[in-house]
């Protein structure tokens, strides 16, 4: 074998592999591994939900769903992370609704819109938020609750745990007129001890922990959304004053990046409706707590652009209250 | 006797091939993550996590808890052998570990911390099973206030851990303060020190922080020198009893390392660091040979290794009674118990006993076996040393790469790592500690936040700050014991120096 002979073999190989190693244009998708990107801690509320998710989807696509946290600054930074990412369908994200919504009403250097960067796949459950405080609080209900934080402006403690609560706060304080303090922590756990701890007097929490918060000591001051759970028929709804925060339901959501092709759009969107009907995926979410509430496709798009108006309504009003001190 | 009953129930459920194994696994799997500089335990345990949903509870978490067990002890071989801390929880292990190994007493130093580690262990473990109530109520009563002074408390251990240049210490926690703040603020939401470069608005974590400053550094600082054909190693034979002895002839330093190993673990969302300056810190102010510190103290040593150790224990208190995990590894390990559908909260042991009493118990199993890997490990581990420099220098740094890049998957993260291996060098020529830098990012955000989450609160009551914080019990309960402490400090330096002019 000359030396030529070597390089043209080689030469040919390469420019073979080049003509037809590159996948056509519309391969059958998926033919590898997805990640899927969740701009939240290992552990957390959203990253449950997630994986939950990830497990049916990855047996509907037939491969692995690879999740990959990347969790700080809100979820800010996973999302960006999530927009460098090639747009061919092997990255997915799990993004949790609302609060990026709300980071890019407020915050100018979060390079994300809302409209532009990403196209809606899927959500399956929608948790609302709720106001708890312990059982031996001088208020049972928002009202009197109203009435206490007129009585004493400026007095009551809050805990919230993100930016969705701050907007949840400064949605109630509008409505009623009133005026209280809100304490920031990192995360829901961190604010559930807050209030174990008598440190705040009230926190706002998503409907999925109510059974902990009342074994604790704790009671609902005002619970979010429209369904009282079985074991607890007789809590205090926000509706019944006449405010809804539901706008700010916790939504954990589906996306890809804006230029993924259509087919893996839709061979995605086509998985998620497969599994939206298999009762288990219901029953595992509604363990964790989660509200059912399934949203696919054109349909979830209308839902949280619907939402986006009110929020940025309420935000811009509030903008100290939103951006904290 | 229902209490006979339980336990031979327990032990029943614990005694199976399938539980030893998984526990084996995940503590070996634990000390060779926590080995690996820039893997942690953390880390290890979300990276078994997607596979331990497969398994049942019980199996789930005995396996992640040997992982979050092995991973305390597993950063101290590689810090004593290379002052590289596997993990940032060995950095005071490296700090004295190292020195000892230069002395050709490294097995000394490894059976140390391993013997060090499992004393922790079981008084962390046994805190967990017998005072679990008590602890997590108390733990409740901490909140922002206490955390900060805390906090304030952890950054005074700086001017214990350094003796001689008080102004270049306090330079270098400074810098630690000042890099922890570097990325989003959570509170505000706004960017900070940031410039709009997205690499750092993403924040200088811990992992590539204490891989640039000790690693990186560490290894530039051997390129160009003539060690490469060295080898520290020396054949010593260390008596295992001896140096069990040896610890338990300062019991006290043992006892109270362990116990504020347990007492910073339930505090909720602190991790094992913390535990470990302070420790440190406190064993290096009432010790008797204070000189030691930093050229191979083994009470420094056992005060750093039991600590962290201790500390498993002590997080998983809030994180089983109360669904409150006491540390960011103890949530990833609860996330188990969600996955499979139980309601974590104050009913755990009541309505899940079998899955609560079985863990809490077969956590004992996991400092067995971390007893037996490390010290069949330690003949082995030794060995190390004998590779020549110019061999271990690539690898390690290989290593660090890749563990610099698994904490969050950046790229960025490795490049912040070398960054900071620069840093690292240039303080170490300049004669500026390193350590304090660690222990002042490390602190940075409890201290930064809790006092402002303080003022939030404050802002609520017609009081000012200082009033504010001094009319709430617990605080007047830690600036009391400060104050204590200080003095009693203060007297016996006095005492001291009284004595040597006589």
């Amino acid at each position: 074998m000359t030396k030529r002979g070597l390089l043209l073999i080689v030469a040919l190989v390469l420019v073979g592999t080049i003509m037809f190693g590159a996948g056509s244009k519309e391969e059958a998708y998926p033919s590898r591994s997805i990640n899927m990107i969740v701009p939240y801690g290992a552990g957390g509320g959203t990253d449950n939900a997630a994986r939950v998710i990830a497990s049916f989807l990855e047996k509907e696509l037939g491969t692995k769903i690879i999740p990959i946290n990347k969790g700080g600054a809100g979820g800010e930074i996973g999302v960006i992370e999530l927009l460098g990412t090639k747009s061919d369908g092997y990255t997915i994200g799990a993004l949790s609704f609302p609060d990026f919504m709300i980071s890019d009403i407020v915050n100018e250097d979060f390079e994300f819109d809302f409209f532009e960067s990403v196209n809606y796949l899927g959500a399956f459950t929608s948790t609302p938020l709720s106001y708890y405080a312990m059982g031996d609080a001088p208020y049972d209900n928002l009202e009197e609750f109203v009435a206490y934080a007129k009585a004493n402006p400026g007095r009551l403690t809050v805990a919230e745990a993100g930016i969705a609560h701050r907007v949840m706060a400064a949605g109630i304080m509008d409505h009623f007129d009133i005026d209280y303090k809100l304490v920031n922590f990192d995360s829901a756990n961190e604010s559930l001890s807050a209030l174990l701890g008598g440190h705040v007097n009230v926190i706002g929490n998503t409907n999925a922990n109510i059974d902990r918060i009342v074994n604790d000591g704790g009671k609902v001051i005002a619970w979010g959304g429209s369904v009282k759970p079985a074991n607890h028929q007789d809590i205090p709804l926000f509706t019944d004053y006449g405010v809804s925060v539901d706008y700010l339901a916790v939504s954990p959501c589906i996306v890809t990046t804006k230029g993924t092709p259509e087919h893996v759009n839709k061979a995605i969107l086509e998985a998620l409706e497969k599994i939206v009907k298999e009762p288990e995926l219901r029953e595992k979410l509604e363990q964790l707590g989660y509200t059912w509430y399934p949203r696919l496709g054109t349909e979830l798009q209308e839902y949280f652009y619907d939402n986006f108006n009110t929020t940025k309504a309420v935000a811009e009003k509030y903008l100290d209250v939103v951006l904290g001190n | 006797m229902k209490g006979v009953q339980m336990i031979t129930q327990i032990l029943s459920q614990l005694i199976q091939p399938n539980i030893l194994i998984l526990c084996l696994l995940g503590t070996a799997f634990g000390v060779i993550v926590g080995a690996i500089p820039g893997l942690s335990g953390v880390i290890g345990i979300s990276l078994l996590l997607p596979f331990s949903y497969k398994l049942s509870p019980v199996e789930g978490l005995i396996l992640l808890g040997g992982i979050y067990q092995g991973g305390m002890y597993g950063g101290a071989i590689t810090a004593i052998l290379l002052n590289v801390p596997g993990d940032v929880v060995a950095t005071c292990t490296a700090i004295e570990g190292f020195p000892m190994a230069q002395q050709g007493r490294s097995k000394e130093a490894l059976y140390y911390s391993i013997f060090a580690s499992v004393f922790g262990g079981i008084i962390g473990v046994l805190a967990l099973i017998l005072f679990s109530p008590p602890l997590a109520t108390f733990a409740l009563r901490f909140g922002p206030p206490e955390i900060f002074l805390l906090g304030l408390c952890g950054l005074s251990i700086v001017g214990a851990l350094v003796g001689k240049n008080h102004w270049k210490s306090l330079f270098s926690v400074s810098i630690g303060l000042l890099i922890a703040t570097i990325g989003r603020d959570p509170m505000s939401t706004l960017y900070r020190l940031t410039y709009n470069v997205n690499w750092l608005r993403q924040g200088i974590s811990i992992v590539p922080l204490v891989l640039g400053l000790y690693c990186f550094s560490e290894m530039f600082l051997n390129l160009g020198q003539q060690i490469g054909e060295k080898s520290f190693y020396k054949d010593e034979s260390v008596k295992r009893l001896e140096v069990i002895k040896n610890i338990l002839k300062k019991p006290f330093n043992l006892i109270r390392s362990s116990i504020i190993g347990v007492l910073i673990g339930i505090l909720p969302g602190i991790g094992g660091a913390t535990a470990v300056f302070m420790s440190y810190g406190v064993a290096k102010s009432n010790s008797k040979e204070p000189e030691l510190y930093g050229k191979g103290s083994t009470e420094g040593l056992v005060a750093a290794e039991a600590a962290n150790n201790a500390l498993v224990g002590g997080a998983l208190i809030p994180t089983l009674a109360l669904g409150l995990p006491g540390s960011p590894a103890a949530a990833i390990i609860s996330s188990v118990l969600v996955m499979h559908g139980v309601v974590i909260g104050s009913d755990l042991f009541t309505s899940r006993p079998e899955i609560a009493y079985t863990f809490i118990y077969g956590l004992l199993l996991t400092v067995v076996a971390m007893l037996a890997i490390g010290v069949w490990g330690v003949k082995y581990f030794s060995h190390i040393l004998k590779i020549k420099m110019k061999y271990i220098v690539p690898v390690v740094v290989i290593f660090a790469f890749f563990g610099a890049y698994s904490g969050s998957y950046n790229l960025t993260d490795i490049y912040t790592a070398v960054l900071l291996g620069f840093l690292g060098v240039l303080f170490r020529k300049l004669d500026f500690p390193i350590s304090p830098i660690v222990i002042g990012a490390v602190l940075s955000s409890m201290i930064e936040l809790n006092f402002r989450r303080t003022v939030q609160m404050q802002s609520a009551t017609d009081l000012n700050i200082f009033m504010f914080i001094i009319k709430r019990p617990a605080s007047m309960v830690i600036i009391a014991i400060v104050f204590i402490f200080f003095a009693f400090l203060i007297f016996r330096n006095y005492f001291r120096k009284r004595r040597k002019v006589a």
